[in-house]
């Protein structure tokens, strides 16, 4: 009897996958260890694990004896939640009972930030189409840039699900990685003068329940009336917004905002780690799509900067906006806030941002679904 | 550049103008729910806050001492 028919696995290690379960260690590593992102860096990474032991069960293998394919575990798991997108829409609904619209009410403007920095995903997407991908894959390359990880593989797996894995890997990381990314670009782009700008902010105004109950309400008729595609995306997040403002169903909105978001978070991660094989991942695009992902960050935070300069060219004195607010229109939530809070906090201890910093961070994650939206809109128009 | 480069173009142009769209109608949403449903508790507050009438205080020579 030979080796191979002895251990089947140690023979069929390719170095593919030993480098894919070197990525699953490094993530475990990143997620215990620097804790980035660990409710969806450790599930991948032991799931990277597992997909690449040679004739894992947890993946579809054809029996030999009888020809006949046996179903694999995450398989199953990715048909089910994935290829459905009831795994990311449940995630929807969960970060949907979690978010307070209320910064939004006290100043609306900065509702705007959550268009502005979006502007790197479209440059993303430019730039993927001229390093070789085609339109698909250059549009899921780009939405990495929502630094919304439940967007991310919405679209990814609509529109490339070959990339799912690197795409949701780069989305997590570089989620995990704002207060690393975002500080050079802001202070690139601002002066120091402009960092220590004051922002007058009435963090006192309370608002009305029958406001907020109808916010989520009527964005969504709105939404689905202007673009039906993305339906899906942003009425699952107001219906979860719903839950936890109408009142009447705290204990759902409680459920909502853990259990829901714990178990679909299990289920999710080590499902994605499902299109983690050495094959499919050990690729130069991997490397592409890894790249393109921090340039997709580095031009989302330039948008919304620039944008606040260009804002404040046409606002009173009392008016203006620290630019590096511009910043938080990314989606992740409430990281970016809390990034910037810092910086100004650093440059003035007596100069609080976070209340803006929060508003423009909340319009960010309404600006990352509609955009996942427009982009399957438009994509299959183009394609 | 591919022809996909071109169609990359359009749909950022389309999209960008698209997502402000939408934040400005979803801006305007905004204003509206302010301006219609305002924080009630402040205005019954408001409403139902008594006139206080001004009142001069009058100092006993005690609490002087």
């Amino acid at each position: 009897m030979e080796l191979s028919q002895l251990f089947p696995a140690i023979a069929g290690m390719t170095w593919q996958n030993l480098v894919m379960i070197a990525v699953g260690l490094t993530l475990i590593y990143l997620a215990i260890k620097k804790q980035y992102e660990p409710t969806l860096l450790l599930p991948m990474g032991f799931g990277a694990i597992l997909v690449n032991i040679p004739f894992t069960a947890a993946l579809t293998q054809i029996d030999p004896a009888t020809g006949k394919a046996l179903e694999g575990a995450l398989d199953v798991f990715f048909k089910a939640g994935i290829a459905t997108e009831v795994f990311p829409l449940l995630i929807f609904v969960a970060i949907g009972a979690m978010i307070d619209f209320s910064p939004l009410f006290q100043r609306p403007s900065l509702l705007l930030f959550g268009a502005a920095a979006q502007f790197g995903i479209f440059v993303t997407m430019v730039f993927a189409t001229a390093v070789g991908f085609n339109l698909k894959e250059a549009a899921s390359i780009g939405i990495i840039g929502a630094a919304d990880g439940p967007t991310s593989i919405i679209v990814s797996s609509i529109l490339a699900p070959n990339l799912l894995g690197p795409i949701s890997v780069a989305a997590y990381s570089y989620m995990a990685l704002v207060p690393i990314i975002q500080p050079p670009v802001v202070r690139l782009l601002t002066s120091r003068k402009e960092r220590l700008m004051r922002m007058t902010s009435d963090s006192n105004k309370k608002v009305s329940k029958t406001a907020l109950i109808l916010f989520p309400i009527m964005v969504t008729i709105l939404a689905g009336l202007i673009a039906p595609s993305s339906l899906a995306l942003i009425g699952f997040l107001m219906f979860g917004n719903l839950i936890r403002e109408c009142g009447v169903l705290n204990s759902l909105s409680q459920t909502a905002q853990k259990e829901l978001a714990n178990l679909v978070t299990i289920l999710l991660g080590i499902t994605i780690a499902s299109t983690m094989t050495g094959e499919r991942f050990v690729t130069i695009d991997t490397i592409k799509i890894l790249g393109l992902g921090i340039f997709a960050f580095v031009f989302d935070t330039a948008g919304g900067v620039l944008f606040a300069k260009v804002m404040n060219l046409f606002l009173k004195d009392e008016k203006k906006i620290n630019p590096m607010v511009g910043a938080c229109g990314i989606s992740a939530f409430p990281m970016s806030a809390r990034v910037i809070h810092g910086m100004g906090q650093k440059e003035d201890p007596h100069n609080f941002l976070l209340m803006p910093a929060i508003s423009a961070n909340v319009g960010g994650q309404i600006g990352s679904v509609i955009v996942g939206g427009l982009i399957l809109m438009l994509v299959p128009l183009f394609a | 550049m591919s022809p996909d480069f071109y169609k990359a173009l359009e749909i950022s142009g389309i999209g960008i103008a698209g997502v402000f769209i939408f934040m400005t109608v979803f801006y305007f949403v905004i204003m509206g729910l302010d301006k219609f449903f305002p924080n009630e508790k402040k205005t019954k507050q408001i409403a139902e806050a008594p006139k206080q009438e001004y009142k001069p205080v009058e100092f006993s020579d005690d609490e002087f001492e």
